[in-house]
């Protein structure tokens, strides 16, 4: 290990208890933490004290995301339903998405439609609940969905990516014998990466339908996201992260840069706004924070990593774990 | 995570109508006092409205990863993960297929994915079968046959509806594709539940405690009968129907109904190649052999002397009795068997069938690795399943697996105790014995 140890998180709480989801509120001041199953919070990003409560979706909630753009937050679980609450007022709208489990949501980028996945499904909601499409069905289970900054809603499932913008219908679809566990964009909206449950990864360039195959992973990536600026894409595949560059003519040829600190494999990352600054966490407990390549070991928890969520407002790091901690990094 | 903090998953297969939701409500409303989540697949059949129970459609995933026959169930990676989640954990996992499912996926996603290899163990495959109608499934569906060899336990289902002699040739039919599965007999898939909870799927000892010629070839022939006789003459008498020109009969000696099958074992010792071919009238003197009873011409009695002294008798045919119209007379008088016995038939499912192996040399890892790995690379699509007890040459503890077509997991488990003697079944399609048995020879150290 060469990383260097620094200063303990500026707060920690305990939850109730297997953290799903972290997410920064739009700006930067609360952050909202999503666990298996108890009562889903609001925490004051200062302190840690909890702002406000609701109870968790019956038989356990499975995502929650803030709108980028204002005061409303959802969340998503296995009791079908989705919440849209209002953290400012009380007019909450609770959705019945469908009969299965409602497993993710994401928000549109200029904060006016959010999606949920149900089933083979992804169901596009107004703010007043209104369902305005439905995007699907999709031949099996969506596995994954996110939206990018240039307003297409990907959807992910076996078989391919899709892409909707469903307040015209328009529709693409990216055909990929594979099975996806996850997407992420890259912040120009240029690029769409998958994690494939066969530990490889799969790339597609929008404008010209390009694609790669990223592959030879020890294991699943389990969480994989881009640098903020420029479409570098960051896979952790096991214990160590491979960096790939996208911004030049091909990344065929060009190996990844290979960063290495973690002995366990990696369960969640999160990028901040400046280049070359992410975090990562693993099953053993201990989160990474890396900067221009380097890292330093912020701290070891008792249990598995199981959420990250960078505040690019306040370059603060909040970090969740499977036993139910909750902390935050300055 | 040690072996234990993994949560067994125990699978049940079996066709629409064998009597899977009929278990499954014993297990949710039985006292067992452990927690079991149901994943079922089969929509709006339980009656139960238990929040433990989660409805899923089958997906099936091809993995990329050069095993053409390696699919997982993508829906279970899902599920599962979420319930690895929550706080209340479960004691049990219990996962329910559509009749018609190949077991392999379901089997394969606890090789395959490594959070679902952390955090479940796959305990044992349960298949219920429906014993009237069984027959007629596997001569009709290769998705019978193949639930049968993936199993580790068979509740043979419906008994009340068939009658003991059949049950016994069912069986036996079972075994002769699986010999390494526990058959149990229930009415209503009444079973103590630690029979399907508690399977521990590497167990072979246990195995081999039901079935102690289980690692013998199979029986070259398909019937053996009881027969409590008295002092003095008694004629053997066949009707051949033109299929066949003699039919190869033992007649043993043996001190009780009950020791039928010793009686049968010693048979499978004797050479049936070199019986000799009797003539109508000849006499058969009991003792360990064979002798071919001629069934020429079609449709005439062929008699045969049997000179006994008071006792019982068994009674070993190479076909059913009714096949050769087999009956044994005092005088006049037939003698009708006190017990019986089917055994698997030599030319049925010769296609699935089941292989073991004992070794007591020690094995070099290193080169059972090598022979292992590509005899599951070559032969993987072929092999249903593969168990294993193995006696590693310097490891006081045994190595333990267990595959599922091309993926396997090994890993040593506790110290022997008694004798270290390894074990390995292969359960597959078109298997050739002699060159598995050699294979696994040559990685002696």
């Amino acid at each position: 290990m060469s990383g260097v140890s620094v200063a303990g998180p500026r707060w920690q709480v305990a939850v109730a208890d297997h953290v799903r989801s972290l997410a920064w509120s739009s700006d930067g001041a609360r952050l909202l933490v999503v666990p298996a199953t108890g009562a889903i919070a609001i925490h004051h990003g200062a302190d840690g004290s909890v702002v406000r409560t609701w109870e968790g979706h019956r038989d356990g909630s499975c995502s929650g995301a803030w709108s980028p753009t204002g005061e409303l937050l959802a969340t998503a679980g296995q009791d079908g339903r989705a919440w849209i609450r209002d953290t400012a007022g009380d007019s909450d709208v609770a959705i019945e998405v469908g009969r299965g489990w409602s497993e993710h949501v994401a928000w549109s980028p200029d904060g006016r439609l959010v999606a949920i996945a149900n089933g083979r499904l992804a169901r596009v909601y107004t703010l007043t609940g209104t369902l305005l499409a439905d995007c699907g069905p999709h031949p099996v289970t969506v596995a994954a969905m996110a939206w990018s900054s240039r307003g297409w809603l990907a959807t992910a499932a076996y078989g391919g990516v899709w892409l909707w913008r469903p307040e015209t219908g328009e529709q693409r679809s990216y055909a990929w014998k594979g099975a996806p566990i996850g997407l992420a964009w890259s912040a120009d909206g240029s690029h769409l990466a998958a994690a494939m449950q066969d530990s490889a990864v799969h790339v597609w360039r929008i404008a010209d339908h390009r694609d790669w195959d990223l592959h030879g992973f020890p294991d699943k990536v389990r969480a994989l996201a881009w640098e903020p600026k420029r479409p570098i894409l960051i896979t952790p595949g096991g214990a160590d992260l491979a960096v790939w560059r996208f911004d030049g003519s091909d990344p065929n040829g060009q190996p990844p840069v290979v960063l290495a600190q973690h002995e366990a494999p990696v369960m969640a990352l999160a990028v901040s706004g400046t280049p070359q600054l992410f975090a990562t966490g693993d099953r053993a407990g201990q989160v990474v924070r890396w900067r221009n390549g380097r890292a330093e070991v912020l701290a070891t928890f008792a249990d598995s990593i199981s959420a990250m969520a960078w505040n690019v407002h306040h370059g603060s790091l909040a970090v969740g774990t499977a036993d139910g901690t909750v902390a935050v990094f300055a | 995570m040690p072996d234990s903090d993994r949560i067994p998953v125990t699978v049940l297969t079996g066709f629409l109508g064998a009597g899977k939701t009929t278990l499954l409500n014993h297990i949710l409303t039985g006292q067992h006092g452990r927690r079991i989540a149901v994943i079922e697949n089969e929509f709006g059949e339980i009656g139960i409205d238990d929040r433990l129970v989660i409805q899923a459609e089958e997906e099936i995933f091809e993995m990329n990863n050069g095993c053409i026959c390696c699919t997982v169930r993508g829906d279970l990676i899902r599920i599962l993960g979420n319930l690895m989640r929550r706080r209340d954990r479960f004691d049990h996992i219990l996962v329910e297929t559509t009749g018609l499912a190949d077991p392999a996926p379901v089997a394969q996603t606890f090789f395959v994915d490594s959070d679902m290899r952390a955090n479940f163990r796959l305990d044992g495959v349960v298949t219920l079968i429906d014993a009237k109608h069984i027959l007629q499934h596997i001569d009709e569906a290769p998705e019978a046959k193949e639930q049968i060899a993936f199993a580790d336990v068979i509740l043979l289902n419906k008994t009340d509806l068939v009658e003991t002699a059949e049950l016994d040739r069912l069986e036996a039919r079972i075994h002769g594709i699986n010999a390494m599965a526990r058959v149990h007999r229930t009415t209503r898939a009444k079973i103590d539940l630690a029979a399907v909870l508690d399977v521990g799927g590497f167990d072979l000892s246990r195995a081999l405690e039901v079935k102690p010629t289980f690692l013998e070839p199979e029986y070259p022939f398909e019937w053996a009968g009881a027969f409590t006789c008295a002092a003095g003459p008694h004629r053997l008498r066949c009707t051949g129907d033109g299929s066949d020109a003699d039919v190869a009969i033992a007649v043993l000696a043996i001190s009780s109904a009950a020791d039928l099958r010793l009686a049968a074992e010693q048979a499978v010792a004797a050479d049936l190649r070199a019986a000799p071919r009797l003539r109508p009238g000849n006499t058969i003197v009991p003792g360990v052999a064979w002798h071919r009873v001629p069934l020429e011409p079609a449709g005439q009695t062929i008699d045969l002397g049997l000179d006994l002294a008071a006792g019982t008798y068994a009674i070993l045919c190479e076909h059913r009795p009714d096949e050769v119209g087999l009956t044994l007379l005092a005088g006049d008088r037939q003698v009708d068997p006190v017990a019986e016995v089917g055994f698997a038939g030599h030319d049925h499912d010769a296609e699935v069938t089941s292989v073991g192996i004992e070794e007591s040399a020690p094995i070099d890892l290193a080169k059972l690795n090598a022979w292992l790995g590509a005899l599951l690379r070559e032969r993987g699509v072929d092999l249903f399943r593969t168990k294993g007890i193995i006696n590693i040459a310097g490891d006081d503890r045994r190595l333990v697996f267990q595959g599922v077509h091309m993926l396997f997991d090994a890993q040593p488990d506790r110290p022997w105790t008694g004798p270290r003697l390894s074990q390995l079944v292969f359960i597959g399609r078109n298997l050739d014995r002699e060159e598995l048995v050699e294979g696994f020879r040559a990685c002696r150290a």
